[in-house]
């Protein structure tokens, strides 16, 4: 009896102990496939329905307690859509209403009863418009949210419903301004033709407008710089007025706001691209597709791969820019791989979107991933040159890429940028938190008084516990303020500020790691050297600090390692622009602050996410290095 | 002369020493007294018992404080057992050797790894894979993994401190190493577990990065009816605070003064485990 509880006992430690590591499995496993598809982007790998809403006919609605009056004005390609089309409402797939369109005064309007239960307030009512012409069915961008307490629109002022680009915002544009704002420079263009001068572009969070830029002519480049307001990061979305056509026309392109910093430059800016066709996350392209011809083009190779479950046999691949097919291709399987090559007729610079026809069941699917033209180049992985080296040249282009504009169209992803300014921000600090930390371990164990030492140690433990939110607070708050001051700056929120604060948390860690090396240095070094006549300091510098180096440098590596690993210090007072520097008074954005600030506002499964997890392992590498250098030399100076 | 140089040296050299510590404790006392007397102003027993109201501009900060009071709760009653249990292993089983490198391995790379990557794990274990959803519970299991490296290297440490003797006597008196270690050594090392425990209360309550994700919210009407409920909680209701809202100068004071209710709670706690640290090293017979 005794024998087997004993038995348990250890078995119970044992699994304790293993849960330590699978914990750490658990953690590199989760990152790192999360991260890969980054490098492997695969275009069927990326999950379809997420962006698939179909709604099949015929619609049935289906009846409930109550219902909610909603007017939709409707549109189809940016057209009133005409009387025999017909407007659906659907609450979690269900459909809860469908009307015809009628005329009034030109405006195409639908006057929907939804079927709803009191208890399904604030559920999200997504539209769809059967287009009677052709005999298709479009899903509509906008979504309403049920509400009891009104009509949703009124007959003057209907909700937006159309086929469209999801982000049209009709004028006229008005700004509601917030405490701070993002200022952001862009290039427009509409349907591929540069901007003129006097075009708007709005921006747009919330369905509130919250900015608006007026086009200039930079050196032939259409330019817009303009202000977005907004006091936290948010997706921010576009639409351009085109003041000689007097039209609006929808972005694809997205935005995370940045407050209090700038997004784009004028060496740099942010693409703009206004569409009249169909655009947004997943779009499905009609068949039958026929490659359209244009003048002078270059081709870009794409390989696409694609799920396993799409059969060889008859299914095709179109790829589309401008809502024009430009390439079509029979799938083939290559082993267990199913992928298709695509000559795309390109210029450079465009957009192009994928659609898949499933020849099982007969159906066209949209694709969520995008990519751009690469003109007399490749997209994707091509199947002839072994996959490793492919995703090696993915992974150093990922790594060393000067761009992170991860919500344009499509995302640009480089990390370079960050991970610039993780180091300057640490080296930053570390700058201050070496002679600090050093110093006042020196000054703790060689210097200071017993009854000092016993104060001072655990009041520099108490220091080590402050949350890392409060220090962010305290540079957010009060040192952005005096540093704009003393500098005569127009943001305080910059490497200079963070590297402040954060090198005083890691003066705690340097401090004590280092104060247990120098303790641990022979008392008969210090007497040999006061008996040869050297004082003090001479002890401490020519004796006590090469004995202790070792335990030194590996205090310093810790302290590395936990301030680039910081989160919150930097999200609340680097500023965030994802630049490289030209003084310490310009805002970067490290790593850790783009995670935090972005992971909020992604999809998930969208190639955004993934890019989030790969930066997070890029990060889990540095952070893991440091600690086994610092183990390697501390461990040397143990046996030594 | 060659003397005065030697002795001018070791005067800068010194007080150069003096300079660091001074300007960093000045550093910190005018840091704490800022959070201090603005956060001050705003405490209120209200402050400390009503919910926020007026879109954050207004009101208290109870549903964050009962918030963070579950999260480290469950967050250590997760943590605890486990990193005592592995001190026990690595301090009275510790075979086969290659597993015994593996954990040290595993509790210091654990240790090292940013609370970030911590949240990016609970976000795609706990709330997607295990349907956990953003709740009390992701938020709690991310936040003890967090603060286990730092609960079994304290349990280590206090199990290493008992003298060898006492289990030689345990076991030469007949008990079990079971026995020996559950009814001599643990309650022998317990203080000084309970302490280093303490410490990491304190570091599990201020940390913000590991629950954006997982478990905290900016505002919850109702206080957590379960652990699958969100939760608000203080060191997120700073952060939310200073970076989201319409109305920053009015939510500036009250970031202050939760600033002060969170610092306060961590040192108190922290400050409270270092005193009995002290007093049982004081009077420990051993």
């Amino acid at each position: 009896m005794n024998n087997y509880k004993e038995k348990l006992f250890k078995a119970i430690t044992y699994t304790a102990a293993l849960f330590t590591i699978i914990f750490l499995f658990g953690i590199i496993a989760s990152i790192f496939y999360e991260g890969a598809p980054v490098i492997t982007h695969d275009l069927g790998q990326l999950p379809l329905e997420t962006y698939q809403i179909s709604f099949g006919r015929p619609w049935q609605p289906v009846a409930k307690e109550s219902s909610v009056r909603a007017y939709c004005e409707v549109l189809l390609d940016n057209e009133p859509a005409t009387v025999q089309d017909e407007v659906a409402a659907f609450i979690d797939g269900e459909c809860r209403a469908v009307s015809k369109v009628t005329d009034i005064d030109g405006m195409a309007l639908a006057v929907l009863d939804i079927q709803a239960n009191e208890s399904e307030a604030g559920k999200i009512i997504k539209f769809a418009i059967y287009d009677e012409s052709y005999g298709e069915v479009f899903t509509a961008m906008g979504v309403a949210i049920l509400d009891f307490e009104q009509d949703l629109g009124e007959i003057d002022y209907p909700i937006y419903c159309e086929s469209g680009s999801p982000y049209l915002h009709p004028r006229q544009w008005q700004i509601i301004e917030y405490g701070s704002a993002t200022t952001i420079t862009t290039s427009v263009s509409f349907d591929g033709i540069s901007a003129e001068a006097g075009d708007e572009i709005g921006a747009f969070i919330n369905d509130e407008c919250r900015g608006i830029g007026k086009v200039e002519m930079f050196n032939g480049v259409p330019l817009a710089k303009f202000t977005i307001f907004g006091t936290k990061p948010q997706t921010a979305v576009f639409s351009v007025y085109d003041v000689s056509e007097r039209t609006v026309l929808g972005v694809n392109d997205k935005i995370i706001t940045n407050p209090n910093s700038e997004i784009g430059s004028k060496d740099d800016p942010i693409l703009m691209k206004g569409n009249s066709y169909n655009g947004g996350g997943a779009q499905i392209f009609s068949r039958p597709w026929l490659p359209v011809e244009i003048d002078d083009p270059e081709i870009t190779t794409v390989y696409g791969k694609l799920n396993k479950d799409i059969p060889v046999q008859g299914s095709e691949l179109g790829a589309f820019v401008n809502g024009e097919c430009r390439g079509v291709s029979k799938i083939t399987r290559k082993g267990k791989v199913t992928l298709a090559t695509i000559p795309v007729k390109s210029y450079p610079n465009e957009l192009i979107q994928f659609a898949v026809y499933d020849s099982a069941s007969a159906q066209v699917q949209g694709i969520s991933f995008s990519t751009s033209t690469n003109p007399g180049g490749e997209a994707g992985n091509s199947p002839d040159k072994p996959y490793v080296i492919q995703y090696l040249e993915k992974l150093i282009s990922l790594i060393f890429g000067l761009s992170w504009h991860p919500t344009s169209m499509p995302g640009k992803f480089g990390f370079f940028t960050l991970i610039v300014g993780s180091f300057l921000v640490t080296l930053g600090a570390l700058a201050i938190a070496v002679p600090f930390g050093v110093g006042s371990a020196i000054y703790i164990s060689e210097i200071a008084s017993p009854r000092m030492r016993e104060i001072i140690k655990p009041v520099i433990e108490l220091l080590a516990g402050i949350p890392s939110v409060v220090y962010g607070l305290f540079g957010m708050a009060f040192l952005a303020p005096l540093l704009m001051k003393w500098f005569h700056l127009d943001a305080g929120l910059n490497i200079l500020n963070a590297s402040i604060i954060l090198g005083i948390m890691v003066i705690p860690i340097i401090s004590s790691i280092s104060e247990d090396a120098i303790s641990m240095v022979p008392k008969n070094l210090r007497l040999a050297s006061f008996g040869l006549g050297a004082n003090r300091w001479e002890t401490i510098i020519k004796i006590i600090l090469p004995a202790a180096k070792t335990g030194i440098i590996s205090s310093i590596l810790l302290g590395f390692g936990r301030a680039v690993g910081e989160t919150m210090v930097v999200i609340m007072v680097a500023g965030g622009s994802p630049q490289i520097p030209k003084s310490i008074f310009h805002s970067v954005r490290p790593m850790t602050s783009a995670i935090a600030a972005e992971m909020g506002e992604t999809a998930y499964g969208t190639m955004h996410f993934h890019a989030l997890y790969g930066i997070a392992a890029v990060l889990f590498i540095i952070t893991f290095m440091t600690n086994l250098i610092s183990e390697l030399v501390f461990h040397k100076q143990k046996i030594g | 002369m060659k003397i005065n140089i030697r002795k001018l040296s070791e005067l800068t050299g010194i007080n150069l020493l003096r300079f660091f510590i001074v300007f960093t404790a000045v550093f910190l006392i005018s840091f704490l007294y800022i959070i201090f007397s603005r956060g001050v102003e705003v405490i209120s027993w209200e402050f400390i018992t009503k919910g926020p109201i007026d879109s954050m501009t207004a009101g208290g900060i109870y549903p964050a404080i009962v918030g963070t009071f579950w999260l480290t709760i469950l967050s250590i009653t997760f943590a605890l057992p486990l990193g005592i249990f592995t001190a026990i292993y690595l301090v009275s089983y510790a075979k086969p050797y290659w597993f015994v490198r593996m954990v040290r391995i595993a509790v210091n790379t654990l240790a090292g790894i940013p609370s970030i990557i911590y949240g990016l794990f609970g976000m795609t274990i706990f709330v997607q894979i295990l349907h956990m959803g953003v709740s009390l519970l992701a938020g709690s299991l991310t936040l003890g993994i967090l603060a286990l490296p730092v609960i079994i290297n304290a349990s280590e440490e206090a199990f290493r401190q008992v003298p060898k003797s006492f289990r030689d006597a345990s076991i030469a008196l007949g008990a079990t190493e079971r026995q020996s270690i559950m009814r001599v050594i643990l309650p022998a090392a317990l203080p000084n577990i309970l302490t280093g425990t303490v410490i990491s209360i304190g570091r599990v309550a201020g940390e913000t990065a590991p629950i954006l994700f997982t478990a905290a919210t900016f505002y919850s009407h109702n206080l957590p009816s379960s652990v699958m409920d969100e939760v608000m909680a203080l060191p997120y209701h700073i952060y939310a605070l200073m970076t989201e809202g319409a109305h920053p100068a009015k939510q500036l004071p009250i970031a202050y003064g939760t600033s002060l209710v969170l610092l306060a709670l961590v040192l108190i706690v922290s400050a409270i485990a270092i005193i009995i640290r002290y007093k049982i090293r004081k009077n420990r017979k051993w």
